[in-house]
């Protein structure tokens, strides 16, 4: 165990210097951020000048080993938007997404697994027909369009929630449902399908001839076989959350978490935050793999972590 | 029996879908209130007393050092805060702010100002020469490093003759000094040496910082001593921040708002009031005139004449945009050429045109961008649709903005390429510099004569002459069809049923002339 951590973290330490790598060259590469920060009309002394004053003047080689020396300390330098440490300022967003993306797969969770073994248990029902399509109605709604309905019903109308914005744990409700509701539908699909797969194995048929009580036979057999795609998926799920969902549902809501910092840095040119938003992303991305294939062993004794 | 199950099963799911979006669809045809006043000032209760209003950016301001950046969230807070040697009314021109009158030229290259008299910022330091020449200083300093350094490229300095004059020093005859002043902020002398100025910014506007809570708002509250008597009743204003029209139009219409910016055009019938003033940005085509099929003027005025300008108006801003009159420029500017038409629509003329040029199904690229200008995309697709009815072969191409600035500063000039020109000064030379003048960075001409009258009108001191040089240059831009001129863009706001304000064509949000009914 102790071994399969240490190689993991390893491994997980070259792709998030991987990928920090390659966003600084894709970045310095392709795009200016003095002709984008200058007014278009600017002259090109007034741009000489600006760009001597950021250090984006000298070699590429130059910024490149500069920056891969503070990166190593951790420093990415000051953004350029806020002129203050870029990672301090990811630091601050970051809590800000991890409670919404927390709260909404919690709630994902609760939604999704029991009616997803509901279905299961009678596939073809009426039940089942009326999730099913349910779900399929969830999962085809695209988060910004959720997220406008919800503020249309519960903001607008309703005014039971807060339009937009961050002060109350109020104001993430509308934004972890926005989450929360297409992760939910996906997951419903997945649940049942595994139970389905499951409920139809032989061993079931043993289980049941042993008389077990039909509750526990679902709870404890197999549920907990099914558990491993399930898991799969949610990981798979927080993933996307962090590393794309949020920064729609974030513009949505005006919520300053890491997708809507993304896009700022991006809209703003601001090169050095974006590559600190890129660093920490790929670190948690890499936590939670981690922490999946560590949860599997848990729920599934037979899996062998190498 | 099953199969009707089923069928129950799937028009409770569908029934479900139908109910959601047709909550949509009601309030969006506007079911809570819409008069959308164009003027926007019906007085209909007297003013309250005092009021609170929440005013909502399409995002949050970099900084509140007005000197630093160049960022239109930044200005909207900090309008309000600081206040320029000189201002405009709200109709656009040029008046005396805290300048005492409007300044005198001492000799070529010196403007004197006088300052009005006791005014203090907002943290007590007295305005006066002194801090005039620190505020001048700190945002000529390259080391500075400030975004705004365009707008004050003649400036080499300033010196106080006493406390309440103050002489600004220019490299070479500057005649657009007096509406440069106009864009800087004065800070109080203390700011240059004050690491934490953005944190607690202080000037003598009427109204002062209160606190900044990042990425959720900044407060401001009435300036008690300020000096002027035109304040309105809004004695507290929370500038919150969101990028997203529909989220904007939600808070405006759920009463968490006041003013929103960015009012999308087809929103207007759905908020409470809207007000829309003709704004600084002008979408318009540089032509490639110097090679390709558009070196030829017969092409290019065809190109012009083949565009529905006031379809385009209409139809994709919702009316919420004025025609050009042949030239990149604003009524309200200095330059502006009152003499100029926009080129008809005439398609027949268009196609006669090309024939006559032998330009029948020649290949012209039209570049663009999406997502940066209101409708930037739209317009150039709009475009290449008119432009292929009049016999040409437009390829439009959109690109990411990166790219699309490769393009449009590259030295290989496209056939046509879209851009926003916007103008804060208000003057002519900004414009006539980056894009008529053959040696500008958007230039796709080389009219060495038109380059000439640019170069001289921008050290001309006597107003008259500089006037006639612009009239001149716009006049055979004009003629020349060196751009295809399209449209002024409004600034669109949308307002709560309370609030009563009239925006201004230089596009500041001035909370001063905001009145809350009662």
């Amino acid at each position: 165990m102790g071994r399969f951590l240490l190689k993991r973290i390893l491994q997980g330490a070259i792709v998030v210097i991987g990928v920090t790598v390659v966003v600084f060259v894709v970045t310095r590469l392709i795009g200016d951020p003095v002709r984008v920060m200058l007014p278009l009309e600017a002259t090109a002394e007034q741009r000489a000048a600006f760009a001597a004053q950021l250090g984006f003047d000298r070699p590429i080689h130059v910024q490149f080993f500069d920056f891969i020396g503070s990166a190593l300390r951790f420093d990415f330098g000051n953004s350029l938007w806020q002129d203050r440490p870029a990672l301090e300022i990811v630091l601050e967003a970051l809590p800000r997404t991890l409670l919404l993306v927390g709260a909404s797969m919690v709630l994902a969770v609760i939604i999704a697994v029991p009616l997803g073994i509901l279905t299961s248990l009678k596939p073809g029902g009426f039940l089942d027909r009326l999730l099913v399509t349910l779900s399929l109605t969830g999962l085809s709604m695209p988060n910004f369009w959720l997220g406008l309905l919800l503020i249309v019903i519960f903001g607008v109308q309703l005014q039971i929630f807060p339009i937009f914005g961050s002060g109350t744990l109020m104001h993430a409700v509308l934004p972890a449902v926005t989450f929360a509701l297409p992760s939910a539908a996906r997951l419903v699909m997945l649940t049942r399908s595994a139970m389905i797969d499951e409920l139809n194995k032989s061993y079931v048929a043993l289980v049941k001839a042993k008389n077990v009580p039909f509750r526990r036979l679902v709870g404890a057999h197999a549920f907990r076989n099914a558990a491993v795609p399930v898991m799969t998926m949610t990981g798979w799920e927080i993933i996307r959350a962090l590393a794309g969902y949020s920064v729609v549902v974030e513009t949505v809501f005006a919520w300053p978490g890491l997708g809507f910092l993304a896009i700022q840095s991006i809209t703003r040119q601001d090169l050095i935050l974006l590559q600190a938003i890129v660093f920490v992303v790929a670190l948690m991305i890499i936590t939670i793999n981690i922490l999946m294939d560590v949860a599997y062993k848990y729920i599934d004794p037979r899996i062998k972590l190498t | 029996m099953r199969s009707k199950r089923e069928a129950l099963a799937l028009i409770l799911g569908l029934l479900l879908v139908a109910c959601s979006s047709g909550t949509v669809s009601t309030t969006g045809d506007g079911g809570t209130a819409t008069t959308s006043g164009s003027g926007g000032t019906q007085a209909t209760s007297p003013p309250a007393e005092s009021a609170d209003i929440t005013i909502i950016l399409a995002g949050e301001p970099t900084t509140l050092d007005p000197q630093i950046r160049d960022d239109g969230n930044e200005r909207a807070v900090s309008d309000n805060i600081y206040e320029t040697l000189m201002a405009r009314n709200p109709e656009g021109e040029l008046v005396p702010g805290l300048a005492a009158a409007e300044p005198t030229q001492v000799d070529e290259t010196t403007w004197q100002f006088t300052l009005r008299e006791g005014i203090t910022f907002h943290n007590g330091e007295p305005f006066n020469a002194e801090s005039v020449v620190a505020s001048i200083d700190r945002i000529i300093d390259p080391d500075f490093a400030s975004e705004q350094v365009s707008f004050f490229s003649t400036i080499s300095g300033a010196e106080a003759v006493d406390d309440t004059t103050v002489n600004v020093l220019t490299t070479e005859p500057d005649p657009i000094l007096p509406a440069r002043m106009y864009w800087m902020k004065m800070v109080p002398a203390t700011a240059s040496g004050d690491a934490a100025f953005a944190e607690n910014p202080s000037g003598t506007g009427p109204y002062q910082f209160v606190e900044w809570v990042r990425g959720d708002h900044v407060t401001l509250e009435a300036n008690p001593d300020y000096w002027g008597d035109d304040v309105g009743n809004v004695t507290r204003v929370t500038y919150r921040f969101v990028a997203e029209a529909g989220t904007r139009l939600s808070a405006l219409i759920g009463g968490d708002a006041d003013v929103i910016t960015n009012l999308q055009p087809e929103d207007v019938g759905s908020a409470p009031q809207s007000a829309s003033v003709t704004g600084l940005e002008h979408p318009v085509l540089i032509i490639n005139a110097m090679e390709g099929a558009t070196a030829d003027v017969r092409v290019r005025q065809a190109m012009n004449l083949a565009v529905d300008k006031q379809a385009m108006a209409d139809e994709l801003f919702g009316g919420n945009a004025t025609v050009d009159q042949c030239q990149i420029l604003s009524e309200s500017f200095f330059g502006y050429n009152p003499d100029l038409e926009a080129y008809a629509y005439d398609p027949d003329a268009a196609r006669a045109l090309i024939a006559e040029a032998g330009a029948e199904g020649a290949t012209v690229e039209v570049i663009g961008t999406a997502g940066r200008w209101l409708k930037d995309r739209e317009v150039v697709e709009v475009v290449g649709n008119f432009l292929s009815e009049v016999g040409l072969v437009p390829e439009v191409q959109i690109f990411e903005f990166d790219e699309y600035l490769n393009r449009l500063f590259g030295d290989i000039r496209p056939p046509a390429i879209y851009v926003t020109s916007s103008n804060e000064l208000l003057d002519a030379d900004r414009q006539l510099s980056a894009y008529y003048h053959l040696d500008g960075i958007g230039a796709s001409n080389d009219d060495a004569e038109l380059a000439g009258w640019i170069d001289e009108a921008r050290s001309e001191t006597d107003v008259a002459a500089r006037e006639g040089l612009y009239h001149q240059a716009v006049q055979k831009a004009c003629d020349e069809a060196y751009f295809l001129f399209m449209l002024n863009i409004n600034d669109v706001y949308g307002m709560s049923e309370r609030l009563q304000w009239q925006p201004r064509v230089d596009a500041k949000i001035l909370v001063k002339e905001m009145t809350v009914s009662a």
